[in-house]
């Protein structure tokens, strides 16, 4: 059923997906490193393997939640720096003593709040969603390092959480917990309204206005839906770190999520796509990145490297969507 | 109208700042001494900030941003600073900089222009990977032969800065205003589809203008470079921010179609005395506030960014009702 209501363009990737995914699973598997056994490939293997619900969850939460701005035609360009605001917000209370669920909870609000923030400040504003988000991308980066600075007592640019407790949902809850969130996700797309709206929303703005939907409603609806998903994946990323350091916490990540949510064959004009090619889009960066991992020595050339696989994916899918492109300019 | 409001705005600023930092202003002669040493100090800090203005605005005029310049500055100058010191550094890596600027800016013209790929995505990816091929370069060095070169560091003085900034907003703007280039950027920024069917070749006119871009990089890194005299791989980080903050206060529209130099040179300005007046407030601060001030950089360049790209929206839709 859900695959009778993805468009061709979207089937195929996921095909594609899924593919390269195995393929490069085997690639990781016959990695040949020095001194290298097949009892040695099947341990890396499955050392990649046990690891990656842990390490994809907060990317996969946040791709979710940006694929969802992304079908109405928006984008968020301030993840990485909501993320640094949840991880001040956690600093903050864990230098309190709060209870570990207080900070957690505080996480998610800050960080789910200001992904809503920004899909009102879109509303309100009547400025484009990547100028709003190009500014919170800075603005937001600044907010985290003032939150640290006034809420946590004698900060030296980092905050190191040993106690285990608040590390328990980014470690051993993270798989649980990124089962239930993608799977409702998916559920959703596939029983409820909502997310075909959004889709309507970025395919044809004048054909939803004309069907007499609100779509500035509908817009800031699916930045709720993205607060709340990034939100859940800024908890799993703060409590998957053992030090708190908001200058340097997710830099870039708004760029691979972007690549991921591309790649699973969401259309970066909106309208088109799905969650869960957004959810193997993220897979298949993740398993692109252990490749390098093993496969390049050269520490310094694997973001140049990751750099050219997003810029070659972004590329790719722009070509394939050029045509129509260019017809809806013409239009 | 705006280049007075952004100039009153310039005035206010520097006020606030200079009773912050604690500096005589209280006699004419005071304010004019003040003046003359902020002018001499900022100049020279200025000019990367500026000479890319100028070329964001041009980019922005055709409804597109470049997110990698500040990635472009730092691999023009990385890949300079592999040259040796000694004249001969003025016939190898002053060309080669500037080959690797226009190569590096081609390419973002060529992902927007060929394959469609918006620009903010485009150039947010090549940001990533130039600042990867800068790690390829630079690995964890630091290299400074740029004080080696005979009269390099001049260039990083008010004088040479004020030359080259002379150069690129006198004679830029004096093309800029007379050309039929100005005219159909302007017309790509404001509607693409009567560009094409006007005749403008759209696609070349995009490449040529990532292209200048990518050539008043290489101006920016000498800029840099001779000022600071070393360059490693996280050089000019941020610095796209301010850049575009500058333009968008200028009175340029983020959807394209219009832009003036003049607003992005004061935009510049505004930016560039921000920064240097919450540098300075450091000892304020320290007694009055309960964070550093410099922190609030970003979240001030956040609020004008938006607020700069409210007020020309405003404008917009006042101007074309």
């Amino acid at each position: 059923m859900m695959l009778d209501r993805m468009t061709a363009p979207v089937r195929r990737r996921m095909a594609w997906l899924v593919a390269g995914n195995v393929a490069l699973l085997l690639v990781i598997f016959s990695c040949l490193l020095p001194g290298d056994t097949i009892s040695g490939a099947v341990s890396r293997l499955g050392t990649v393997l046990a690891d990656t619900p842990r390490n994809i969850a907060p990317e996969m939460l946040a791709a979710i939640g940006l694929t969802a701005i992304i079908w109405t035609g928006a984008i968020d360009l301030s993840i990485g720096s909501v993320l640094a605001v949840g991880g001040a917000v956690f600093a903050m209370g864990y230098s309190h003593g709060a209870h570990p669920a207080i900070c957690f909870a505080g996480c998610l609000l800050a960080a789910g709040g200001l992904v809503a923030c920004n899909g009102l400040l879109v509303r309100w504003l009547r400025i484009p969603a990547l100028i709003v988000t190009l500014a919170g991308l800075a603005a937001y980066r600044g907010l985290a390092l003032v939150l640290v600075n006034v809420g946590v007592p004698g900060f030296d640019g980092n905050l190191t959480v040993p106690e285990e407790i608040y590390r328990v949902p980014g470690r051993d809850w993270a798989a649980w917990i990124l089962l239930a969130a993608a799977g409702s996700a998916v559920a959703a797309e596939l029983f409820f309204r909502m997310p075909r709206l959004w889709l309507a929303h970025g395919s044809s703005s004048a054909a939803c206005r004309l069907h007499g939907l609100d779509l500035s409603r509908l817009a800031v609806s699916a930045f709720l839906f993205g607060g709340f998903y990034l939100g859940l994946g800024g908890v799993l990323y703060v409590s998957n770190q053992q030090t708190i350091d908001p200058a340097r916490m997710a830099l870039g990540f708004e760029l691979s999520v972007i690549a991921a949510v591309v790649l699973g064959g969401t259309n970066i004009f909106g309208g088109e796509g799905s969650f869960l090619g957004t959810l193997l889009g993220v897979l298949f960066l993740y398993l692109a990145r252990q490749t390098l991992l093993y496969a390049l020595d050269d520490v310094h050339a694997r973001q140049a490297f990751e750099g050219a696989l997003i810029l070659g994916v972004i590329g790719f899918d722009c070509v394939l969507h050029r045509g129509e492109h260019r017809m809806e300019e013409l239009k | 109208m705006r280049a007075a409001a952004l100039s009153v705005l310039l005035v206010l600023e520097l006020a606030v700042f200079a009773s912050v930092s604690g500096a005589d202003v209280s006699t004419p002669g005071g304010v004019v001494d003040y003046l003359e040493l902020k002018f001499l100090d900022l100049v020279p800090g200025l000019a990367p900030v500026l000479v890319l203005s100028v070329g964001m605005t041009l980019v922005l005029v055709t409804a597109g941003i470049d997110l990698s310049v500040g990635s472009m500055l730092a691999l023009v100058a990385a890949v300079m600073s592999c040259c040796d010191g000694g004249t001969s550094f003025w016939f190898t890596a002053v060309p080669l900089g500037l080959l690797v600027g226009i190569g590096l800016g081609l390419f973002n013209g060529a992902l927007v222009a060929r394959l469609d790929v918006p620009p903010i995505v485009a150039t947010l990816g090549t940001m990533i990977f130039y600042r990867g091929l800068c790690q390829v370069v630079m690995r964890d060095a630091e290299r400074a032969p740029f004080f080696d070169v005979p009269g390099y560091e001049w260039l990083g003085g008010f004088g040479g800065s004020l030359v080259l900034l002379g150069l690129v907003v006198g004679v830029g703007g004096w093309f800029w205003s007379r050309s039929r280039w100005r005219r159909e950027l302007l017309l790509v920024g404001g509607n693409r589809v009567a560009a094409r069917y006007a005749g403008v070749p759209v696609d070349r006119r995009l490449i040529e203008t990532y292209a200048v871009m990518g050539a008043l990089a290489w101006l920016a890194a000498m800029c840099f470079t001779a000022r600071n005299g070393a360059v490693n791989a996280s050089t000019a980080t941020g610095l796209e921010l301010k850049v575009i903050v500058a333009v968008v206060l200028g009175g340029t529209r983020v959807e394209g179609g219009r832009g003036s130099l003049l607003g992005s040179v004061l935009g510049a300005f505004l930016v560039a005395v921000l920064d240097d007046g919450l540098r300075e407030a450091k000892g304020w601060s320290d007694d009055h506030l309960p964070f550093e001030i410099s922190h609030l950089r970003y979240l001030l360049l956040g609020l004008l960014l938006v607020a700069g790209v409210w007020l020309n929206t405003r404008v917009g839709r006042r101007d074309s009702d």
